[in-house]
């Protein structure tokens, strides 16, 4: 693949991703353990998407490429998104493992661009980061909260983030995949170097990384369970098929509402 | 001319106010650049944040307030975000405001 074309298979899957994020912080405005967690959600949700339409805005510009979210008619299995984020999040455990780890690989994803030379990004990346680092601090702050708690909700939780390990394993995709981006400058750290990052971050966050999924290898960390790569799909930087859940699509492009886009 | 032309602008901008805070964009530190050339106002602009709800209302005041400037017949808007807004870049001004809005600084 050129690099142009990395590059804005990158952004994509990058926009896809936050767009769906987005949706799930939205659905948790409603029904968290605490008012405060809903104000954090309702605000996190205002984040994703605006970077979303910062990240289209740059995908329009540079490559010639419109996916306005509310217009787009893109089948479920085109997105890039992780798969994490296929289904409605059913319980705080999965949004906390969202916001943990879903969340914390997309910002690792942006902080490659920063110092690298496609200025379009790099140049946006510092704002995107300062907002993205309130999200780790609640998610991390939730991680440990949850934790010290009951054994139910912290089986629930190391469940969610053993999933949620493996999508995003998957999103960062096989070694070396992304070295062109980074031997031509765009990036300054390629996808396998930040996985191991992410893997580190949890295992030093979790009482037990070995119930997320986690091992010890060498001075790093690795899933417990390793990832078949043949199946792996380059554009979409995911191992399984299908993609967003319909009615959640519907809901994000207003659907049921269509008749007053032109009010 | 141009200058004073720049200086118009500077104070229309000085009369647009953020929807959610009682401060000028100018105050909140929001406008990084303003040139004026042949007629073309250039202005660079931040916001407090990338998932700003406003960010099409407030586009549409600047458009419409430097447009109606005497010897501005076009505006040219360009949002930046580096640096990164923070509250460092408040004026004194906003800052006094701000605070008298009741909020921590």
């Amino acid at each position: 693949m050129s690099r142009e074309a990395q590059l804005r298979s990158t952004l994509v899957a990058l926009s896809d991703s936050k767009l769906l994020l987005g949706y799930h912080y939205g659905e948790w405005t409603f029904g968290p353990p605490a008012i405060e967690a809903g104000i954090a959600a309702c605000s996190m949700a205002q984040e994703e998407f605006g970077h979303t339409r910062l990240l289209n805005g740059i995908l329009k510009r540079e490559f010639d490429l419109e996916i306005d979210p509310l217009a787009d008619e893109r089948p479920p299995d085109s997105f890039a998104s992780i798969a994490f984020l296929d289904h409605p999040l059913a319980s705080w455990a999965e949004l906390v493992a969202a916001n943990a780890v879903v969340d914390l690989a997309l910002s690792l994803v942006l902080s490659s661009f920063e110092g690298g030379d496609f200025q379009p990004l790099a140049r946006a990346v510092p704002k995107m980061l300062l907002e993205e680092r309130f999200h780790t601090e609640h998610a991390e702050g939730w991680v440990r909260v949850i934790e010290s708690g009951e054994a139910a909700p912290r089986d629930a939780l190391a469940g969610a983030l053993a999933r949620a390990l493996r999508d995003v394993a998957a999103f960062f995709g096989p070694d070396g995949h992304d070295e062109d981006l980074v031997r031509s400058g765009a990036r300054t750290t390629d996808d396998d170097a930040l996985r191991r990052r992410l893997l580190a971050r949890i295992a030093g966050l979790v009482a037990d990384p070995a119930a997320v999924g986690l091992r010890r290898e060498g001075d790093g960390w690795s899933l417990i369970e390793p990832l078949d790569w043949a199946a792996w799909d380059v554009e979409r930087r995911r191992l399984s098929a299908g993609g967003p859940d319909q009615g959640m699509l519907d809901e994000l492009r207003g659907t049921k509402n269509v008749a007053f886009k032109s009010a | 001319m141009t200058a004073a032309l720049e200086n118009r602008v500077w104070d229309a901008l000085s009369r647009i106010t953020d929807p959610e805070m009682p401060v000028s964009l100018v105050d909140m530190g929001m406008v990084y650049r303003v040139a004026v050339m042949d007629g073309a106002a250039e202005i660079d602009l931040t916001f407090t944040s990338i998932g700003c709800p406003a960010m099409d209302m407030i586009l549409g005041d600047v458009r419409d307030a430097v447009s109606a400037i005497p010897g501005i017949d076009r505006v040219e808007l360009e949002v930046v975000w580096s640096p990164p807004w923070t509250k460092d870049r408040l004026t004194q001004r906003g800052r006094t405001l701000l605070s008298a809005f009741g909020l921590a600084l």
